[in-house]
């Protein structure tokens, strides 16, 4: 079973190529049950692989290799290579992949492009999984602007609406920013390892390769390079400033945002600090950078989800929050704990998201919380299952995020460079976070329905397809975080790390270590917070029948409405750049292109033109003066070739 | 008779025949022309490369005009092969595909499409200067001829320009081309090949030998500053036209760049490099902006292809062995891409009866097949990878990268720039809401063979361009003089 790690990319290309090549014919559900069904085998097969990473000497599967190009010293080959940390990646994907395609068939069943959206979803996976199963960087490459591709395609899937349209155009282009950046990295490894390999021999993950680089002068680009990666990862996973993206992405169909937009594509930039966290680590001030725009993001993100109405753009701020923290995370050298809480935020936010969605769909596509309202009535297992989800976000002690968020705090107070500042910063996220979740609950689920009347008189709860996932992230929400329950060491309770363990030296060494008493202060702080602000919030907001906490007139202060307004990101960038862009492309047409380059050849062509009228009366129409010219050449051959002859 | 000059033969005879024929029949002979053509063409890829690369088999000398050392001489290797493959294989779509043409000038049109196939070969096939010279300049007739009858009233003003333009680039390769010819006292290419490694023209001789060559080829291809026939004469073109004319047409420029230049004047390549890299780059990032604010596609497309020839100049002349191969391999690359990008814009404009972006829109509910290609089409155009425009681009940055990462890194952000004029220009023509009732047809038939066979191209090239990088390499290495060195 070689070939084991190939079928599992392939299963969903399968899907998309039947799904594309004759979806049509399958009808609803032929297509979604197809689709569905590919994942679920790529789950089945990665639970295999699973087993042979943790059997496999070195705890590293390589794939066949197929070479794709090659020119010289350079050989670029799709090869996959299979470690802890993809397998990981690769149970998420697959896992929560499955569970959002089959909400999706419920969700998508009025949907008359049914087929080509299970298609684009399978192309999705397909590229995801590349991206974190390639051996190299080239071959990690096409998976990252695979999945961008396919993201573009989801967002405008509602190709009717401009404003979809615009949104998939935004995130295509602002994650080009970053592919320009990633690209650079990429020649700038290559130039210095001469490979794109991770491992194997002078791979650009290895010791041998790295002392290789460094002879080849290396040390003189070993921040740049990590820099170049970070800005890749940026875009990819809409950190500052390259943040802008995300928000607007939410015009894709609603299980699109659970499953690119929160659970695997927008990871992908931690993944990749974490699979080239060795060249991260040589580069203290990379790091310093990562964990600085970290926090700023996560900081920004959070007061922005403050103040939005729109249910899906508080998600996906909360979405850039903590992308924000697992940033944080890697820039404090803790990268297993990036991914710790990657991990559980797939979970929560998977599961917040496709809640959201089931609102969405019992309101007949209204996404404005404000026409919103006691809804917990009326759906009752999207409130529970939120309600889960949204225990686990805010840090509520003992589900999932308590822990995964505990540990980032931790580290941003005795990681590298960590110090109590930035723990307070991220604090204060943490604070936010737990605010804007509840007073989202409380708007949707409590208070009195805000909708019209033919809304109300449509409500239900979703189908079975659509709450078992809700159901099954539930249930992965509240435990997975005992994967690591590090934070429960404060109150004597020690379990083992077993997702630690399991990453081994895939995702570095955390070096956070602080004594007992510090250690219970940290977690009694995060704690009080977290409880702290979810109360405030949920019992503030379930007072407001409204679900309005502030005035028509406090609502238009400096400070809500610079949160409501996202911090003007938008309106500057176009300012400084979509504007002034077209006016210099408009000029570089008008005046340098039309006046200045043909208006001299139009110059010389007027000149050249009387001439010739001058010479010759009869000769009107460019074919003659054309010929005449020939004639002159040959002329000139003839005559030249004589003089040469004679020499 | 070798292969290729019946190459040569078979479409400038069809050319006759339709001339001569009567109007019905002469899309039938024509397609019947250039079918034959590209059948015969994919022979060539079977060749044998001698020492100096060329295919043993293809190679035909005969005296044409003795007195003047002129000969009739032709022969090949791989990347004159792929050229004229990539000719013969566009001027079958080009032919086949089932555009209207206005009663009463099919021979016109189908005439000068062959005829523009027979001198595009003529001219990738000559190793003689001279007949090199005639083919490159008796290219520009059928051009003529096309945009003059059916460009209407832009055609004057286009065939204007583009007649001073090119006039004056190749008199210019002319006189490099007579000095050289009397200098070695032949006018072949293998003999003055040989004769420049014995040798070498070096100092201010040879590089002004090697820019008169440039200069003919930064029109022909063409490099900025010397663009601006180009919008004007792809507009002025049908679109069948236009299928040549920049899949073909233009890598007449970048081929002889690499056969005139680079390979014969290594060492005044490398002096002129900064020179022609920084045309390249300021062309890249100019053709893209510019591009962006166009209103008209087809003049967007035609300003974009100054960005993509860019690129090919400039991993040619980076005299890096990945970029050169990568350069070559993308001269295939564009070739497919535009020409059927171009083929589908015909197939629009027949059916809105315009190509003004503005005019356009809802196009993919109504012709859903057409479309996807045009989507596909436009994301190799944008360089995705698994579509043939990654592979040959990264290797041009990366290679690039390596001796002159300044350039290289400007040219990278192209990247961005091809994302936002593509994808703006897509979203505008194909999406929203539809603009009228009127029903459109989609493709169906031949249309849907022909650019069926273009995107299996696309992923082909795109996921197995080793096949013909190998092919490739060995040239591309004699022509790296910075690494050998």
């Amino acid at each position: 079973m070689e070939l084991l790690p190939w079928i599992v990319p392939l299963l969903p290309l399968v899907g998309f190529l039947i799904n594309a090549l004759i979806g049509v014919r399958l009808g609803k559900p032929g297509a979604g049950l197809l689709a569905t069904a590919m994942l679920w085998a790529a789950f089945a097969c990665s639970l295999v692989l699973l087993g042979q990473v943790q059997a496999a000497p070195g705890k590293r599967l390589f794939s066949p290799e197929f070479v794709w190009f090659n020119a010289d010293t350079l050989s670029v080959s799709f090869k996959l290579s299979i470690d802890t940390l993809t397998a990981l990646m690769l149970l998420i994907i697959t896992g929560v992949g499955a569970l959002i395609h089959g909400y999706s068939m419920g969700y998508m069943s009025h949907e008359k492009n049914y087929s080509r959206y299970f298609a684009y979803l399978n192309l999705f996976v397909f590229f995801m999984l590349l991206l974190v199963m390639s051996s190299n960087l080239v071959g990690m490459f096409v998976g990252w602007e695979g999945v961008g591709l396919a993201s573009y395609l989801l967002i405008g899937f509602w190709q009717e609406k401009k404003s979809a349209t615009d949104a998939g155009k935004k995130a295509f282009i602002v994650n080009r920013i970053g592919d320009a950046a990633l690209l650079i990295a990429l020649f700038l490894i290559f130039r210095h390892f001469g490979t794109f390999e991770f491992y194997g021999e002078k791979g650009i993950l290895t010791k041998a390769g790295i002392d290789t680089a460094l002879g080849n002068g290396y040390g003189l680009v070993s921040t740049t390079v990590p820099i170049l990666l970070f800005i890749g990862a940026c875009g990819k996973s809409a950190q500052l400033p390259l943040h802008v993206w995300l928000a607007d992405a939410m015009e894709g169909p609603t299980p699109v945002s659970a499953l690119i937009h929160a659970a695997t594509m927008v990871t992908a930039g931690v993944y990749l600090l974490c699979r080239t966290h060795e060249l991260f680590l040589m580069a203290p001030g990379a790091m310093t950078l990562v964990a600085i725009v970290g926090l700023l993001t996560a900081l920004v993100a959070a007061s922005i989800g403050l103040a939005q109405n729109d249910i899906k753009k508080v998600l996906a701020y909360s979405t850039v929050s903590q992308l924000g923290l697992m940033f944080l995370a890697c820039g404090s050298g803790a990268f297993g704990v990036a991914m710790f809480h990657v991990t559980t935020h797939a979970f929560f936010k998977a599961l917040l998201f496709l809640g959201s969605g089931s609102v969405i769909h019992a309101m007949g596509g209204e996404q404005d919380m404000r026409k919103m309202g006691g809804l917990a009535k009326k759906l009752p297992i999207t409130y529970a299952t939120m309600f889960i989800g949204t225990l686990a976000i805010s840090g509520i002690p003992l589900l999932s995020g308590f822990f995964s968020k505990d540990e980032i705090l931790l580290n941003a107070f005795a990681g590298q460079a960590g110090n109590a500042f930035q723990w307070g910063l991220a604090l204060l996220v943490s604070a936010m976070t737990a605010f804007y979740m509840w007073r989202m609950m409380a708007k949707t689920f409590s208070g009195e329905f805000r909708g019209t009347e033919e809304q109300e008189h449509h409500l239900h709860e979703s189908p079975i397809s659509m709450t078992a996932p809700l159901g099954i992230l539930a249930v992965l929400s509240v435990f997975s975080g005992y994967l690591n329950p590090a934070a429960l060491k404060a109150v004597a309770v020690d379990l083992p790390d077993t997702f630690g363990h399991f990453l081994g030296e895939n995702a570095g060494e955390s070096i956070a270590e602080v004594n007992h008493n510090t250690e219970l202060m940290l977690v009694l702080a995060s704690v009080a917070v977290a409880v702290g602000f979810s109360l405030f919030a949920w019992r503030k907001y379930k007072k407001a029948t409204n679900g309005e906490l502030l005035t028509e007139k406090q609502r238009q202060s400096g400070w809500y409405e610079l949160a409501y307004q996202k911090w003007g990101f938008d309106e500057l960038y176009n300012e400084l750049f979509v504007r002034p862009g077209k006016q210099l492309a408009t000029w570089l047409w008008r005046v340098a292109d039309l006046r200045g380059v043909d208006g001299l050849v139009q110059g010389a062509g007027n000149m050249i033109g009387s001439l010739s009228n001058l010479l010759s009366r009869f000769q009107n129409g460019y074919v003659r003066s054309y010929a005449l010219t020939m004639l002159v050449g040959v002329v000139l051959v003839i005559l030249t070739s004589l003089l040469g002859r004679g020499r | 008779m070798s292969i290729l000059t019946l190459l040569i033969l078979v479409p400038a005879l069809a050319a006759l025949i339709v001339a001569l024929a009567p109007q019905g029949a002469t899309r039938r002979i024509a397609c019947l022309g250039a079918l034959l053509t590209f059948i015969a063409s994919a022979l060539l890829l079977r060749g044998m490369p001698g020492p100096d690369g060329f295919f043993e088999d293809s190679i035909q000398r005969s005296d044409w005009l003795p007195a003047l050392r002129i000969q009739f001489h032709v022969g090949v290797d791989i990347v004159s092969t792929l050229m004229i493959v990539l000719t013969a294989l566009l001027s079958v779509a080009a032919i086949v595909m089932p555009f209207k043409i206005s009663a009463g000038k099919e021979k016109l049109y189908f005439g000068s499409l062959l005829l523009l196939e027979a001198t595009l070969i003529g001219a990738f096939s000559s190793l003689n200067l001279v007949l090199f010279y005639v083919f490159f300049e008796a290219c520009l007739i059928p051009v003529w001829f096309l945009a003059g009858s059916f460009g209407g009233e832009k055609a004057t003003k286009a065939l204007m320009k583009f007649f001073l333009y090119t006039v004056i680039g190749s008199l210019v390769m002319l006189s490099s081309i007579l000095w050289l010819g009397f200098h070695f006292q032949s006018f072949s290419y293998i003999d003055i090949q040989h004769g420049l490694v014995k040798e070498p023209l070096l100092g201010q001789l040879g590089l002004w030998l090697m820019l008169g060559f440039a200069v003919a080829f930064a029109v022909k291809t063409p490099l900025f500053p010397f663009h601006s026939w180009q919008p004007e004469t792809y507009a002025a073109c049908p679109t069948a036209g236009v299928v040549l004319v920049s899949g073909a047409m233009a890598k007449l420029g970048t081929y002889g760049f690499w056969r005139f230049c680079i390979v014969l004047f290594p060492e005044a390549s490398k002096q002129a490099a900064p020179l022609m890299i920084g045309l390249a780059v300021v062309g890249i990032l100019y053709g893209a902006f510019v591009a962006a604010m166009q209103r008209d596609v087809k003049r967007l497309i035609a300003y974009s292809s100054i960005s993509h020839l860019g690129y090919i100049v400039m991993g040619l002349f980076s005299g890096s062995t990945p970029a050169i191969s990568g350069a070559i391999l993308q001269m295939v690359n564009h070739g497919i891409t535009v020409g059927g990008l171009f083929l589908v814009l015909g197939l629009i404009e027949e059916q809105t009866g315009t190509l003004k972006i503005r005019s356009l829109g809802g196009l993919w509910d109504r012709v859903p097949l057409l479309s996807r290609v045009f989507l596909i089409l436009t994301l190799a155009s944008v360089g995705l990878p698994l579509t043939n425009g990654f592979v040959g681009e990264f290797m041009i940055l990366l290679g690039t990268f390596q001796n002159f990462p300044a350039a290289a890194t400007l040219a990278t952000t192209g990247v961005i720039w091809s994302a936002v004029y593509m994808l703006w220009m897509f979203q505008r023509v194909v999406y929203g809401p539809a603009r009228s009732e009127q029903p459109l047809t989609d493709l169906k038939g031949t249309s849907q063979w022909v650019l069926g066979f273009f995107v299996v191209l696309v992923f082909a090239l795109g996921i197995f361009p080793k096949t013909f990088l190998d092919l490739i390499s060995p040239i591309a290495a004699l022509a790296a003089p910075m690494e050998n060195k």
